[in-house]
């Protein structure tokens, strides 16, 4: 007799329907399992098995061929353990109920558990969209599924709870969540904006960043603060809608980063990956891809603490997610796309012992040391950071002061309003904010009067600024312009645009 | 159903126990021979097939036991 059971199995953070088909017919005992399954689902055989047994079931006795399909998909993990175990069962005549309506996940132990999985999210959406509105899952992702709307979930935490639900004897309640509710909750973050003393520049500078969405570099001696401010930066970027939470959730939840406790990622996230990543740890990969650090920063910041030190082959690779939002990742086997669009903030001390600059410490590099440092980073990755901004060291003074600084709501305010100017601009090219302009567009929505043009060729000239800082100047002249609510870009936006360009002045001496 | 039975009876303990007599060789061995008899037989793929297993240990000076395994092994892992 042939059993069917619907799972599913995550590509990329696509989910996909695999029939499961389980046929126990006559001929030597055997248990074998078809359709390009890899090693984990191989090795699901033994915990099936051990699973049914443990759990005071008959394990049949046949032939036992399970069929993954459609067999072209690869499929990867543990979730298949539960629809094999329920299939064979049903074959068996165990479970008499019809499988057909549910989708079923999880990993079975030993002793006939059930164990949570990854990517539950992205397979409850697809699955849903396919028709499919009951799920069996673990008790341990109920969350995560139950957050889609109009989908039944029925928790599991055991092989035999499955059975006796399926054949009526017992009674699940199916998990559901109030998603107006947990959304609320999701959406507080812990830091804020009013606890940075001092760096009144710098919070300023990250302000514009985020009213444009410009990439930062931070460049300041160890203590001054570099990370403290990075880490509140997603506090003043515009609060995530459900569609963005949706996405950046989906990637936590293929990447297993979900507690059991969150449904949710509502907050923008903040990545600070050591500066030891690999490219395939940033980026993503792996013979069968899981995101990387970029795509974990997708709708929020990615923090690079020590930037010089992170290996240039992982830096550069950084380039093309930048530039398009989003990864492939090509494997012999397949080929895989993540989101990755988020605000790169860089720090970096000034030189290799930390107090180049600094007033009340005496800087032990040689000029040629510095140079060799600040050269670690690449031209094309340089031209992507359109802000460097200046972070000292704070003096005692500021240290001891008890004046607080805006709380990061209202600078939000701020930057959601200079964000709608933009989205109201941009509605008809297919960009979204100031960081994005380029050529054509650059020249069309940045118009400069003469007085700000001349300050511009000044600068330009006394400061030996190349082509590269001109356009970043404009872009950013152009957010503080949209930050103010001025349509027209004036001076005095170009003047605080040209601050931002400390590289290019004081340290990239080429 | 078709049952193959191995029964193995052991009168010391020295040598270990009835159980350890059944390796992978014996088992492979066994399944060959059950592969013989269904074709012989035109049972292939006709009958369920079980390999139990038996053991006894019989002492010299004492009684014997018996130990069975129902469904000992499978094709295959």
């Amino acid at each position: 007799m042939i059993a069917r059971v619907n799972s599913s199995t995550v590509v990329g953070i696509e989910g996909y329907i695999v029939n499961v088909e389980v046929d126990i017919s006559k001929g030597l005992p055997s248990f074998s399992t078809v359709g390009l399954p890899d090693s984990a689902i191989k090795e699901s055989r033994n915990r099936v098995e051990m699973a049914i047994k443990n759990s005071g079931l008959d394990f049949p006795i046949g032939k036992i061929t399970i069929n993954l399909a459609p067999a072209d998909i690869r499929k990867e993990g543990s979730a298949f353990d539960l629809p094999i175990a329920l299939g064979i069962l049903k074959a068996a005549g165990v479970i008499n109920a019809n499988l057909d309506e549910f989708v079923v996940l999880g990993e079975l132990s030993l002793d006939g558990r059930v164990r949570g999985v990854r990517g539950v999210l992205p397979v409850t959406i697809s699955a849903h969209s396919k028709g499919f509105d009951k799920f069996i899952v673990p008790r341990d992702n109920a969350n995560e599924a139950a957050i889609v709307k109009g989908v039944t979930v029925y928790p599991v935490d055991s092989l035999l709870e499955a059975v006796s639900f399926l054949n009526g004897v017992l009674d699940i309640q199916p998990h559901s969540m109030d998603i107006d509710s947990i959304w609320e909750r999701a959406r507080v973050y812990d830091v804020d904006f009013q606890d940075v003393r001092g760096q009144e520049g710098a919070k300023r500078a990250l302000e514009i960043a985020a009213a444009g969405g410009h990439n930062v570099l931070m460049i300041g001696p160890p203590g001054a603060g570099k990370t403290m401010l990075a880490k509140r930066l997603p506090t003043i970027l515009p609060p995530l809608s459900l569609e963005e939470a949706l996405e950046t959730t989906k990637v936590h939840s293929v990447a297993g980063l979900l507690g059991r406790e969150q449904a949710l990622v509502g907050v923008r996230p903040f990545r600070a990956p050591h500066h030891t990543i690999s490219d395939a740890g940033l980026i993503g990969g792996g013979h069968f891809p899981t995101p990387g650090e970029v795509s974990l920063a997708h709708n929020g910041v990615l923090f690079l603490d020590e930037f010089p030190e992170f290996n240039r082959r992982v830096l550069e690779a950084l380039r093309q997610p930048m530039e398009d939002g989003e990864v492939t990742i090509s494997r012999a086997t397949m080929r895989v796309t993540f989101p990755a669009r988020f605000m790169l903030v860089a720090a970096m001390n000034p030189c290799p012992c930390g107090y180049f600059g600094d007033p009340r410490h005496n800087c032990t590099c040689t000029p040629a040391a510095i140079q060799r440092y600040v050269s670690k980073i690449s031209g094309p990755l340089l031209d992507r950071i359109d802000i460097h901004i200046e972070v000292p060291a704070l003096t005692f003074d500021e240290l001891r002061s008890k004046s607080v600084g805006e709380p990061s709501s209202k600078i939000r305010e701020r930057v959601t309003e200079a964000r709608r100017r933009q989205l109201e601009r941009y509605k008809d090219v297919g960009i979204y904010s100031n960081a994005q302009l380029s050529g054509k567009l650059l020249e069309r929505y940045c118009e400069l009067d003469s007085t700000a043009e001349g300050l511009l060729r000044t600068a330009i000239e006394q400061f030996g600024f190349s082509a590269r800082a001109y356009t970043r100047i404009i872009k950013v002249a152009r957010t503080i312009a949209d930050l103010e609510g001025s349509d027209r870009i004036r001076p005095e936006h170009v003047g605080e645009a040209i601050q931002y360009r400390t590289l290019d002045r004081k340290y990239w001496i080429r | 159903m078709i049952v193959f039975i191995e029964v193995k009876t052991r009168r010391e303990q020295q040598f270990g126990h009835p159980f350890e007599s059944i390796t992978t060789r014996k088992k492979q061995q066994l399944i060959k021979m059950a592969k013989q008899y269904l074709v012989e037989h035109n049972l292939w793929d006709k009958a369920y097939v079980r390999f139990d297993v038996i053991g006894v240990s019989w002492p010299k000076d004492g009684n014997p036991s018996i130990e069975h395994i129902v469904d000992a092994f499978r094709v295959g892992g």
